[in-house]
């Protein structure tokens, strides 16, 4: 039993090295991916077909009244196509997938992945087209250069949103043949929440006091810690920062009663899913109005805080809530 | 992928289409040419006002009209010309219903074909040389296919510019390929299937039947018929009379062959053999049976020839394709000496009605020399000569035709000549028969062989003398003797010729024959006999299938990798660029065994400054290599010969 497992397993490894994309690359893979010549497939077209169908004809044809010329003819159209083969799989191979980026979106929008590839080998890479299920994009690469292209994927759920297998694939030149091959690249992005829409106003206790007064120096001082970018230049401690190697900036503890707290537990008469949405509304108005507010989850606590950053984290731990 | 296609595209499409149509329009008749361009000219215009599709009313009637017009013009759209027209007309309808990617793709698939079969209709040299272009053009419409982005809003004049030259490069690097497939593919020795075209007559050339005007239509024609290449001396030009269809019956307006002696074999000939001549020919596909040896030919080397009494050699199969027969015949001969009762009776027949006047003048004749033929003839000769004059523009014959051209126009060329010569020989008792077939050809320096075209067609006389048998008699020499002598048509009249048969453009013409010649030899004439002498040459035997498969899979792989290597090229600069890197490593580990140990962070910038230091008294040479390296591999020092230079100083250092 054990020398037949051996066996099997012998199998799935040679037929992993022989063809990567059966079973390997079902699996996501770290990034760049390089599609070296064994893992870029190539079969006739359906035009192929019909091509190949033309071409036999044209050769028996020329073959049975010895018509010279006609054969002459004939090979030079056989042989050309052949060469085709060459370039349809060159114009995949030594192609790098260098990174994926993606602007975090709330969930029902499309997301737009941007790929970034890079064509290290001196040449152009016309006519390519990546598509992933129904989505499908073109793209085409000039000579020794880095090409981004987008494609637009739709998101149902919050949370992890993995694009999972790219198929990358041509017809370059003649469409007589077409090459693919897979690209499956270990990334995933974040889905937030779908916001409530017309959700009730944030939770404020006293609110004209905040937001818009300033803090002096001085004032709750706490410590110093590093620049973020969301942090306003106000705070950067300029003579601290000058000592230090990296730029500093001073952080003042947020009397509690200040920050707003947006608490789960508060939202007692709404479902699992409509509470996220809420929270997901509020954090977004919190952070339009440049509220301090705290978020309470079931499992944790973040904040207080403020800004871009912040209400990014909060709206990915929402995200990600089971 | 099956999305409407741009615009330019479609107009790429319609202008490819022409260009596969220009092949055929030298076969196909006028109304279909017109009817072809005017589809691709509506393609045109509609594409040009509107992105609808033509609508399927339009699409049918114009279907039933070019499927009338094909009947009207063709007939049968079965058999070689049928099929073909049917084919570009079917191509031509698609094209105007095509929209999108699809039936773009099948109608060029369709053109490859198109375009393959005009070989059926001409195998030269220059249509093939088209043709082959052709393809470049239908792979560079192909390529403009392709699924492509960056190309929506390019103009033709662009598409052509990116497609045409790659497409082209392609060609040529696929050109070795196509060259031992068709030196290797094994050929049939039989042919799978029937000829394209039955083997009804041909459409040119000499004819099994003289009407007036059949020869004056050839003249026109410079299509070549056949090459005679000599063993020995070309034989002068008086001599150069290739022997056609002997004419024994005459209607009154038409000559014809004898039926009854089809099938009488041999040639009853005595010869002298120091007077023999071996020659061979090669004949153009003329479609017909007729062989055209010098007269008169006693042995061949060819099984399939039928030998008629009357001195005709005729090949069991139409000459389709080029072909090679050698004939040895004799100059100095005697042509059945004895003429039995039955040829005797045929070479004497005429019509008993018309032509009083000839037959009167013949009587006249016979009464003042009774027996005595060949003074008969000298008499019509001298008859001839007087009066008569030889023009290729005779005016037209009323009624009795010889009385109306002996006593009457008295102007013709060898068809009025050798026809009334015949009759008055008949009507004076001497039997007589009408030849046709070529007189002279040119001889090409070049190529050493003598040229025989179409225009060179001629009709002569012969005459059955007691004693001496049959003997040739040209009465056109008695008007014409230039057309003798100079032995051709154009010799003889030179002002009749097209200005671009004269001086430097006519040695062109003998040149560039020259070159169709040798293309029958080396491509049309490649057989499987050929094909299995191949290595021969090489101190190989004849070489069989298998052998043939081995050649054809070994250099076939080699000549596909080398056109992909050669189309692929522009991929070598990077590994150039490779080289470059690897020679600066390895520069780099030999400075390191002179002690300089190099930091695998460290940039050439640091490396110099450190290597200088060490090597003061060698620092400017460093400097200039390291720089020069720099330029190279991270700045815009492109040139090829710079970079091999540099590699090659980095690796003696």
């Amino acid at each position: 039993m054990s020398a037949l497992l051996r066996w099997w397993e012998s199998l799935l490894q040679a037929a992993e090295k022989r063809l990567p994309a059966l079973t390997r690359h079902r699996q996501p893979e770290a990034l760049p991916i390089t599609l070296h010549h064994r893992r870029v497939y190539i079969l006739p077209t359906r035009f192929g077909l019909f091509f190949g169908l033309i071409a036999f004809t044209m050769v028996i044809g020329s073959l049975n009244y010895n018509n010279n010329p006609a054969m002459l003819f004939a090979f030079l159209v056989v042989a050309i196509s052949m060469l085709s083969f060459h370039h349809t799989v060159g114009n995949l191979r030594g192609l790098t997938l260098k990174s994926i980026r993606a602007e975090p979106v709330f969930a029902g929008a499309s997301i737009r992945l941007k790929l970034s590839f890079r064509e290290v080998e001196q040449r152009s890479r016309p006519g390519l087209i990546l598509d992933l299920g129904a989505a499908e994009s073109r793209l085409a690469l000039p000579e020794n250069s880095d090409t981004e292209v987008e494609i637009e994927l739709p998101t149902m759920r919050r949370g992890w949103f993995r694009p999972g297998r790219f198929r990358l694939w041509t017809e370059y030149p003649f469409g007589i043949v077409w090459a693919w091959s897979y690209l499956h690249p270990e990334r995933q992005f974040i889905v937030y929440p779908k916001p409530e829409t017309n959700p009730p106003p944030l939770p404020i206790g006293n609110r004209e006091d905040h937001g818009t007064r300033m803090r002096s120096p001085g004032e709750e001082w706490q410590g110093l810690r590093e620049y973020r970018q969301s942090d306003p230049p106000r705070h950067i401690a300029w003579k601290q920062s000058a000592h230090a190697d990296a730029m500093l900036v001073k952080e003042f503890a947020d009397p509690i009663s200040d920050a707003i707290c947006l608490d789960w537990h508060g939202l007692d008469s709404l479902d699992h899913e409509a509470r996220i949405a809420r929270l997901s509304a509020w954090t977004l108005a919190a952070q339009a109005e440049g509220l301090s507010f705290r978020l309470r989850l079931p499992n944790q606590e973040l904040g207080p805080g403020s800004g871009d950053e912040f209400s990014a984290r909060c709206l990915t731990e929402l995200a990600l809530l089971p | 992928m099956n999305e409407t296609i741009h615009r330019r595209d479609i107009l790429y499409l319609t202008w490819t289409m022409l260009l596969v149509v220009l092949a055929h329009v030298h076969w196909l008749p006028f109304v279909l040419t017109g009817t072809f361009l005017g589809l691709l000219a509506l393609k045109l215009a509609w594409t040009q006002w509107t992105d609808r599709p033509v609508p399927l009313s339009v699409r049918l009637g114009m279907m039933l009209l070019v499927l009338a017009l094909l009947v009207w013009s063709v007939g049968s759209p079965v058999g070689r010309e049928g099929g073909s027209a049917l084919l570009i007309c079917l191509q031509a309808m698609k094209l105007l219903e095509t929209r999108n990617r699809r039936d773009a793709r099948i109608l060029i698939g369709v053109a490859f074909f198109t375009s393959m079969i005009a070989f059926l209709f001409s195998q030269q040299i220059l249509p093939t040389i088209y043709a082959l272009m052709v393809i470049a053009v239908l792979f560079g419409c192909l390529y403009a296919l392709t699924p492509n982005y960056l190309t929506q809003h390019e103009s033709l004049a662009d598409a052509l510019k990116r497609t045409l030259p790659n497409a082209g490069k392609l060609a040529l690097a696929a050109i070795p390929l196509a060259g031992v497939c068709f030196l290797f593919f094994p050929r049939l020795s039989a042919p799978l299937w029937g000829t394209p075209w039955d083997a009804r007559g041909g459409k040119t050339g000499i004819s099994d039947r003289m009407r007036p005007g059949m020869i004056s239509a050839l003249w026109n024609d410079d299509t070549p018929v056949f090459r005679a290449r000599f063993d020995g001396p070309v034989p002068p030009a008086p001599m150069r009379y290739w022997r056609g269809p002997v004419f024994w019956m005459f209607d009154g307006t038409t000559w014809a062959g004898a039926s009854r002696f089809a099938y009488e074999r041999g040639v009853k000939l005595s010869f002298n053999d120091q007077q023999t001549i071996r020659y061979e020919l090669q004949m153009e596909p003329t479609e017909q049976t007729w062989m055209f040896p010098l007269d008169i030919p006693f042995d061949s080397d060819a099984t399939d020839l039928r030998w008629f009494s009357d001195g005709q050699v005729v090949s069991r199969r139409p000459v389709i394709e080029p072909r090679r027969v050698q004939f040895t015949s004799a100059l100095q001969y005697e042509f059945e000496s004895e003429l039995s009762a039955s040829h005797r009776q045929s070479a004497l027949g005429l019509p008993w009605r018309g032509n009083p006047k000839s037959k009167a003048l013949a009587a006249s004749w016979r009464d003042k020399h009774g027996q005595d033929g060949m003074a008969i003839a000298n008499e019509a000769l001298a008859f001839i000569n007087a009066s008569f004059e030889y023009t290729l523009e005779p005016p037209p014959l009323r009624g009795d035709s010889i009385d109306d051209f002996l006593f009457n126009t008295q102007k013709g060329f060898c068809e009025h000549f050798s026809s009334s010569f015949v009759f008055l020989m008949r009507a004076a008792g001497v039997p007589a028969r009408v030849v046709t077939g070529y007189l002279g050809g040119v001889y090409n320096e070049t190529g050493g062989y003598l040229l025989v075209r179409n225009s060179d067609a001629h009709a002569w006389a012969e005459i059955w003398l007691a004693g001496r048998g049959w003997v040739r008699i040209d009465p056109t020499g008695a008007v014409a003797p230039d057309r003798i002598n100079r032995g051709s048509v154009g010799a003889a009249f030179p002002e009749s010729q097209s200005w671009f048969k004269r001086g430097w453009l006519g040695n062109l013409a003998m040149q560039s024959d020259w070159i169709a010649a040798r293309w029958r030899d080396l491509v049309i004439e490649f057989n499987a006999d050929r094909q299995s002498r191949l290595l021969e040459p090489f101190g190989l035997e004849k070489i069989g299938r298998r052998e043939m498969a081995l050649g054809l899979i070994a250099l076939g792989t080699l000549a596909l990798a080398l056109g992909a290597w050669w189309s692929m090229r522009q991929y070598r600069r990077r590994a150039e660029r490779d080289r470059l890197a690897l020679a600066y490593q390895r520069f780099q580990a030999r400075l390191g065994k002179r002690g300089l140990t190099i930091e695998s962070s460290e940039g050439p910038t640091q490396t110099l400054a450190r290597a200088a230091a060490k090597w003061p008294e060698r620092s400017e040479e460093l400097s200039a290599l390291i720089h020069s390296y720099i330029a190279c591999q991270y700045g815009h020092q492109q040139d090829a010969d710079v970079r091999r230079r540099l590699i090659r100083q980095l690796k003696a250092f």
